[in-house]
């Protein structure tokens, strides 16, 4: 009995993780951190695998973001200084505009609190509507869009290209 | 687009990371620590938890007062139809005083239908009286009041945010942000912003407060967490809405939800008990904390007669104190899948 859990645990980790690791890093900025959140949400979904119904993903992705949230708030609103450096390569055509946007806005992003980030990664990354964000962060859909219109001041602020283009999607 | 570049960020972000090994074998001891803890504070609080839960039933219990059943839906179905010239109306009699459709805005002129907004405008939410809008301008930072009788702007000192809510007179706007709340009066271009400390208020995740009783009085859900990933709502503070000071605390266990949670009398009030699972409201009587109907709905908000309108897919619902379907109205065609903001 088990060995089959841990087996299915096993198997789980090894088709979702990856996944899971995405998300947190994005939510982090950081492969360790992103791993460490990881692995407790795996260890508390693991805690309690047989009584999770259906598929466990939905899960221990609230745990990631709940715990991701929840570990900023003990932090009584230290200033978030997480700033990975810039990636020496990897995207293609380094040089053009977009690319250079695209840079600019991934450190921008990384300056955003946890609760702003956990709402653009949410929205962008896993494509979840306000509602759906609402739900996984366990707030009204109206905070979301408030948390995601201040997400963008902030943005914009660091990356004044942005004033010029309108946000249809994020905020609504 | 903003949205394009924004999410093409955040997944190269997100692919920058890399597939971890072994974490499925460190996860499952730490798993297996978490269970041994458990098992151990279980066995410790048993008989703890027995004593506290069937003493006082034993001790308190009143026969008198039982869960009343739910009564059976009556649906009486209404299928009008929508001109963007004409008011909509709503069961109950509830004006429609707003909608979104893709990037485009409108909002209720009762001389001339619904009006398109500027496109730089992002609509927050409409007053119930429909005299003013909430709306952010792209650019800037600060919140601003759209007179729609005047089309003047009212750029408030207030931070830009979405998560506001009218008073029911449409004469106050209540801001939530993230560590406290705004009160913003339009006639009287007056405004106040109060810091609550975190330690004061330990909301779910997020705080949002709203307009407790009139324009007075504003409510937060205060939480506690059961286990590592459980947070509940304990119960409600108070606050008084110019000075911020704390007043009470309600034992109501759920966070008032919706465009319009209280009742006018001050009697009632719309919680979902579970933050992190919306769609199930109940209503509860406050003086009792008794819970006398419950239902599924994406938003729902009293009436000024007491009851409750509530939206679920593309139905309009008119409950009953009591969970009676009263009225029951299918969307038409031109409102489906809309974002719809209804005078209460």
């Amino acid at each position: 009995m088990t060995q089959s859990i841990e087996a299915e645990f096993t198997a789980f980790v090894v088709a979702r993780g990856p996944a899971l690791v995405r998300i947190a890093y994005a939510l982090t900025g950081d492969q360790q951190n992103a791993e460490d959140l990881v692995q407790v949400a795996l260890a508390k979904a693991f805690a309690r695998w047989t009584r999770i119904s259906g598929d466990p993903e939905p899960y221990v992705r609230r745990i990631i973001y709940n715990d991701r949230v929840s570990f900023w708030r003990r932090q009584s609103r230290r200033p978030e200084l997480l700033m990975a450096d810039l990636p020496e390569s990897g995207l293609p055509g380094a040089h053009d505009h977009d690319t250079t946007l695209r840079l600019a806005l991934r450190q921008a992003l990384l300056s955003l609190p946890p609760r702003q980030r956990a709402v653009l990664v949410l929205r962008y990354l896993e494509d979840r509507s306000v509602e759906e964000t609402a739900e996984v962060l366990g707030c009204r859909p109206g905070t979301v869009a408030s948390q995601a219109a201040r997400a963008l001041a902030k943005l914009r602020a660091i990356v004044p290209e942005l004033n010029d283009m309108t946000a249809a999607e994020v905020l609504r | 687009m903003i949205d394009d570049l924004l999410r093409s960020a955040v997944r190269d972000l997100a692919d920058e990371s890399y597939t971890p090994s072994g974490i499925a074998s460190r996860a499952m001891a730490q798993g297996h620590r978490i269970r041994r803890n458990r098992r151990t504070a279980a066995v410790a609080g048993a008989l703890a938890a027995v004593l506290a839960v069937t003493v006082p039933f034993v001790v308190l219990r009143d026969p008198a007062v039982r869960p009343e059943p739910l009564p059976a839906a009556t649906p009486m179905i209404v299928r009008p139809t929508f001109d963007r010239g004409e008011v909509f109306r709503g069961p109950g009699g509830a004006r429609l005083l707003g909608f979104s459709e893709g990037v485009e805005n409108f909002v209720l002129d009762p001389e001339n239908g619904y009006r398109r907004l500027p496109t730089a405008d992002t609509p927050f939410d409409p007053s119930p009286d429909g005299r003013h809008v909430a709306v952010g301008r792209a650019g800037q930072e600060s919140l601003q009041i759209l007179d729609l009788r005047t089309g003047d702007y009212w750029k408030t000192p207030v931070a830009a945010t979405s998560d506001v809510t009218w008073s029911s007179d449409g004469s106050r706007l209540l801001v939530t942000h993230d560590d406290g709340y705004s009160i913003i009066e339009p006639a009287t271009r007056w405004s106040v912003t109060h810091r609550v400390a975190s330690a004061q208020l330990p909301c779910p995740i997020l705080c949002s407060f709203t307009w407790s009783a009139g324009t007075t009085e504003v409510a937060s859900p205060r939480s506690v967490s059961r286990g590592d990933e459980k947070t509940e709502v304990s119960g409600l503070t108070i606050f008084d809405a110019d000075s911020g000071e704390p007043l009470r605390d309600l034992p109501i266990k759920g966070a008032p939800t919706g465009p319009n949670p209280w009742s006018a009398d001050g009697r009632w009030v719309l919680v979902n008990e579970n933050p992190r699972s919306s769609g199930q409201l109940r209503i509860v009587e406050i003086a009792s904390r008794r819970e006398t109907a419950r239902f599924t709905a994406v938003w729902a908000g009293f009436l000024p007669d007491g009851t409750v309108l509530a939206q679920h897919g593309g139905d309009l619902t008119r409950y009953g104190i009591d969970g009676t379907v009263l009225e029951k109205m299918e969307l038409p065609a031109g409102l489906r899948g809309r974002g719809l903001t209804f005078g209460f």
